[in-house]
């Protein structure tokens, strides 16, 4: 920062030099709209399978798709007939929104540990450590907490019975899961979410800090004043996206790490558990079609409105 | 905190002193680093726990892995997993190969294509920003579905068994590039930008001259979840990949999970059947060895991002 | 900077290449090729379930150069592992993909529904003069029928499901448990109490998450169906009928007295616990396959008649895609398959010499077994290190009946079959196929309330005073009431047909 800062300047140039940077802006923005036109764009036509009752009857897709009977929405009555609607819909709002908050909350304050830790090579090592959940699938993960969790053999009843207590039936037991859920979700995924805000701290300007300084801010003050409020551009717009997700679940979280089991259907099935295990059997391709358009259009119109929220406060952050 | 001015000379005693190092000040007591250092270090052993466990069991005689089930101190050490990894050889070998080559390619194509759209997103004087902006907010809820995208990628663009479908996909995603975008907002000061442009820089030489060493947190950022992103892949793979020779690693291991997991499942519908088939497969130890072997390469990439978002250790950050 | 331009440049430049290159690989020119005997030869794809072989291509080529010369065609397999079988069919035909035969059976890549929704071909004129349409067993062909058309070739094995409990031969014998007089459940009762005082270490009865309590029903759309032996063809919700209830009670009386493991609900088998009785699908011979699987000997009993259902007899089967270029072709193939004796034993064990070697019979067993058919002339022996490159399921590609058994099994194993399919008894519902179509709504909601309370009740983990209620509630909030009618009009009208 040049210590005399200068003034904002009008636009300079003439309309033909904005043009032309226009005009490379325009052709930097090709490539990647080039891969969305491909593969984002184009097969949206299969959006169409959601209204339809699909039946082979010819050669090639189209045809199919267009002699296929159209039922309009009977495709997504599945999903409000089960009379535990209520309690899917509960669950995967209520869990994702925990997730969303913890999501942003737990990697923050982890990034800002982090980052005031006086041994570099000792921050290092925590952070690629944290880093290693990531890798595991769930699969593989349920077999380790099932090592724990075991009613019979696990370590967790060891403990409990030789502290005198009686062995408790994990995976019978709802009571708990709430917490393993939420626990394990955080647990996979904050050394993940650690690295955007590590990253966004490191790039601001360590010129702030001493200023700060000078001034005599406490550590606290220059957190609250400085880092924070640098940081709110990433965590806006991290928070943003993630609402539009609220409808969608980590679906190994929810049925693998549980074992699929029964009793805990209650506290751990959500929106894509319950369309799983619906069309086990039918193989319907609307209906999961029609499944995720629900989820989709659900998350857009959140997203939307979070950010009309977002823009109305500080419009710099937003979305758009 | 930017009104207060302070004397030019006093800073820059300031910043001299700083660099020679002298001053402790700025940093945190030592009573609070102890503490952090305690919560940090029991966060990462929680995380790294389990991946011990997982190289345990890899080391497991499959007998005593049958008997006494998972342990951390197994009855029996054997190292017949990895021989057997080593004898079925070529598989692997050829795995690792395509899942390097794929994620080294897509990765650096990735980069080029999120950097050049992203920045172009950033740039408040782009007239299409609000447009490019749209056009990849859509594509982050609504999907065509595995279908569509199978077509597109097979009958139009003509991929199928080629390692281009693994690539291609998977290069470019919403996420990421408002990520990004937000990271070019965020550290690259609108002084700058516009005294480069003032001195004529055309939006090609600002990108690659100016922004990309200032935003290299960034896109170390962004470079690694696209790394991440294509070592774990196995989707596309289940997809596009007829050719058993050109699958990648996830992929192999993936199959004898998903494997395994199934024939447990379904054991009721398949009887005596069921059970020869199973018998067949790899052991549990096997499937833990190779969760090890197909994870540790990651692990020995990761510092190589992390460099470039760590405080402190940051190559090259530019101050004006 | 110039470092940058130029790796922009590399980048875009290799790109290009690389592009170039992988469209190459899309491409392939295919020339019509012709056998000895002037024909042109066919190739024909063939999607099958289960890991990819080693020597799958060696095999493949073995039997391609026999079949081209033979009938024309040159086969090309594709494989789909277990877990993804179901999900890469469906893509590879709702797609519109290249394919001519695939696997397919009632509990992968389900032959009723994607009969029913067009995808494989109606093969009633091709097969009509085959010798296979002879040779397999009628009530196979009987049940490949939907809508009374035939979609698939079925593999012939095992006709009907034989539940069967299955004890460790070691008890059986230490306290001379007479097995051939335990059939019910309700028959266990004094000998898991005996175990449960004799032996603390063994769990009398071991149940796993995949354990179905013995249902004496044919479950057409799981839990509504109708019971064996109902000739009056009612459908009914199974848990409520009278055995049914009664079973779940006794099921809880045992969990109750400590005959079943605790974890039972989401146990799966631990190989390492001993177990004095568990339940296991059984066939002819099965107590080998258990046998050797555990680790000790077995014996096995029958909880009841064998019955044949449509899902029972649709175990296997091969079906030809209905938008095939040369059905004519892949009928004949498989056909050779069925009834050929040297093909057959080729897909199925690998190449004579290297993945297996022919053995004698034991005149004793040869004699015995005289008359009988099925009988070939030898065993065969597998080649210890080569069979793990090259060792598929045996009805995936065909039946079983033509082919070699192994050395350690009987030689008339396939007589018995056959015997024990003779046995087997129709179900009343045998030949009916539920169309779901009209109350598809209703029975997506069956898998979660199913999962949610099944394991649980059938393995006695919960009460059935307090669980079947809540079990009912929620079968009747989806809608259970409207899947019995509609099956009733539907069976009535079949019945009237028949």
């Amino acid at each position: 920062m040049k210590a005399n800062t200068k003034k904002a300047e009008k636009p300079k140039g003439s309309f033909l030099k904005r043009l032309k940077a226009n005009k490379e802006l325009l052709i930097l923005s090709m490539p990647g709209a080039i891969w969305f036109l491909f593969f984002a764009y184009l097969p949206l036509f299969g959006i169409l399978v959601a209204f339809k009752k699909f039946r082979l009857s010819g050669d090639g897709f189209f045809y199919n798709l267009f002699t296929s009977e159209t039922v309009w929405f009977d495709n997504f009555k599945f999903l409000f007939s089960s009379g535990d609607a209520w309690i899917i819909v509960r669950n995967t709002v209520l869990y994702n929104f925990t997730f969303i908050i913890l999501g942003v909350a737990v990697p923050v304050v982890l990034a800002l540990l982090l980052n005031e830790l006086k041994n570099k090579g000792m921050m290092k090592i925590y952070q690629s450590s944290m880093f290693l959940p990531y890798f595991l699938s769930w699969v593989v993960v349920s077999y380790c907490v099932f090592a724990f969790l075991n009613p019979e053999k696990g370590y967790f009843n060891a403990v409990i019975q030789q502290f005198g207590g009686d062995p408790v039936s994990w995976y019978t037991e709802k009571k708990f899961w709430p917490f393993i859920i939420i626990f394990m979700s955080q647990w996979k995924g904050m050394g993940y979410n650690t690295v955007v805000y590590l990253a966004s701290i490191c790039g601001i300007d360590k010129t702030y800090y001493e200023a700060a300084v000078l001034d005599g801010a406490s550590k606290w003050q220059q957190i609250e004043y400085i880092t924070l409020p640098l940081l709110k551009p990433v965590i806006t717009i991290l928070l943003i996206m993630s609402v539009g997700g609220i409808f969608k679940a980590d679906f190994g979280l929810f049925y693998q790490l549980p074992k699929n089991s029964g009793p805990l259907y209650p506290v751990t099935n959500v929106l894509d558990t319950y369309i799983f295990r619906a069309l086990k059997t039918s193989g319907e391709i609307g209906m999961s079609s029609a499944a995720a358009l629900f989820q989709s259009t659900v998350g857009f119109v959140l997203i939307m409105i979070a950010n009309k929220i977002v823009s109305k406060i500080d419009n710099e952050n937003a979305l758009f | 905190m930017a009104d207060k001015i302070m004397s030019k000379r006093k800073i820059e005693k300031r910043i001299r002193k700083l660099e020679a190092g002298e001053c402790q000040y700025n940093q945190i007591k030592s009573s609070t680093n102890v503490l952090f250092n305690a919560i940090l270090a029991v966060l990462s052993l929680i995380c790294v726990i389990p991946f011990i466990f997982v190289v345990i069991i890899s080391f497991t005689d499959e007998q005593s892995l049958a008997m006494n089930g998972y342990r951390f101190i197994p009855e029996k050490f054997s190292t017949y997993a990895y021989e057997y990894i080593i004898s079925a050889g070529e598989n692997i070998l050829r795995s690792y190969g395509v899942t390097i080559f794929i994620t080294i390619v897509g990765t650096i194509i990735g980069l080029l294509l999120t950097g050049t759209y992203a920045y172009a997103l950033s740039r408040k004087t782009y007239l299409f920003r609000k447009f490019f902006t749209t056009v990849i907010t859509i594509p982050m809820l609504f999907s065509g579905g595995m279908i569509a995208n199978y077509l597109i990628v097979t009958k139009v663009l003509m991929l199928k068994d080629s390692l281009w479908a693994l690539i291609l996909p998977l290069c470019l995603n919403s996420f990421n590039i408002i990520v990004l975008r937000t990271f070019f907002k965020t550290s690259i000061p609108d002084a700058v930008v516009e005294s480069a442009k003032i001195d004529g820089a055309s939006e090609w030489r600002l990108f690659f001259q100016i922004v990309i060493p200032m935003a290299l947190p960034g896109l170390a950022t962004i470079g690694l979840f696209l790394t991440l992103g294509y070592w774990n892949d196995w989707f596309n793979a289940m997809m596009y990949m007829d050719n058993k020779d050109l699958i990648p690693l996830q992929y192999l291991l993936i199959q004898i999970e998903s494997s395994i997991d199934w024939l447990a499942n379904n054991k009721g519908t398949m009887g005596v059947d069921g059970i020869t088939a199973a018998a067949n497969m790899p052991k549990e130890t096997i499937k833990m060895a190779i969760v090890v072997i197909s994870t540790l390469p990651i692990i020995f990439a990761y510092p190589f991002f992390q460099r470039y978002f760590v405080n402190g250790l940051t190559v090259g950050a530019v101050k004006e | 900077m110039m470092k940058f331009k130029t790796l922009k440049r590399f980048a875009a430049a290799g790109l290009a290449v690389m592009m170039t290159a992988g469209m190459m690989t899309g491409c392939g020119g295919k020339k019509a090729e012709t056998n000895s005997n002037g024909d042109e030869i066919v190739e024909l794809t063939w999607w099958q379930i289960g890991d990819a072989q080693k020597d799958q291509e060696k095999v493949l080529d073995k039997v391609n150069e026999y079949i081209t010369e033979k009938i024309g065609v040159k086969l090309k397999i594709n494989t789909a592992g277990w877990g993804d079988y179901d999900q890469k069919m469906q893509v590879v035909i709702n797609t519109g993909d290249d394919w001519d035969m695939c696997f397919t059976c009632s509990w992968a890549n389900n032959y009723l529904q994607n009969a029913n929704k067009g995808a494989f071909l109606q093969i009633d004129d091709y097969i009509k003069d085959t010798d296979m349409y002879k040779t397999i067993d009628a009530r196979f062909w009987e049940a490949a029928k939907v809508q009374g058309k035939t979609y698939g070739v079925p593999s012939e094995k095992e006709i009907g499901s034989m539940p069967m409990w299955v004890f460790t031969k070691e008890y059986v014998d230490k306290y001379n448990v007479p097995v051939d007089e335990i059939h019910s459940l309700e028959d266990l009762e004094p000998w898991l109490k005996l175990i449960k005082e004799k032996e603390p270490d063994v769990v009398p009865m071991y149940l796993t998450s995949s354990y179905s309590a013995p249902v004496y029903m044919d479950l057409i759309q799981n839990p509504v169906g109708i019971e064996y032996g109902d000739d009056t063809l009612t459908v009914k919700n199974v848990f409520e009928t009278e055995k049914m209830r009664y079973t779940l009670d006794t099921m809880r009386k045992y969990y109750l007295d400590g005959y079943i493991n605790k974890d039972a609900a989401t146990a799966s088998d631990d190989k390492s616990i001993k177990r004095f009785v568990t339940k296991g699908d059984g066939q002819p011979y099965a107590e080998l396959v258990w046998g050797k699987d555990l680790g000790y000997e077995v014996v096995a009993t029958p909880i009841m008649d064998t019955y044949v259902t449509n899902i029972s007899a649709r175990g296997a089967l091969t079906a030809i895609n209905a938008q095939t270029e040369h059905p004519e072709k892949a009928v004949e193939l498989l056909n050779l398959i069925n009834t050929d004796e040297y093909l057959r034993n080729l897909l199925n064990y690998g190449i004579e010499g290297e993945h297996w070697d022919k053995v004698e019979v034991p005149a004793d067993e040869a004699a015995a077994a005289e008359g009988k058919p099925y009988v070939y002339d030898n065993k065969i022996k597998l080649n210890e290190e080569t069979r793990k490159d090259y060792s598929v399921s045996y009805w995936v590609q065909g039946g079983l009946f033509n082919t070699y058994v192994l050395e350690n099994e009987p030689v008339d194993k396939w007589a018995a079959f056959k015997e024990f399919n003779t046995a087997s008894v129709d179900a009343p519902s045998f030949g009916f196929d539920f169309d779901i179509e009209p109350v598809s709504t209703e029975v997506a909601g069956f898998g979660n309330v199913m999962d949610e309370f099944g394991k649980s009740l059938f393995t006695g983990s919960v009460d059935p005073e307090e669980y079947l209620p809540k079990l009912q509630e929620k079968l009747e909030a989806t809608g259970i009431d409207k899947v019995i009618a509609e099956m009733q009009k539907q069976i009535d009208e079949w019945k009237a047909k028949k």
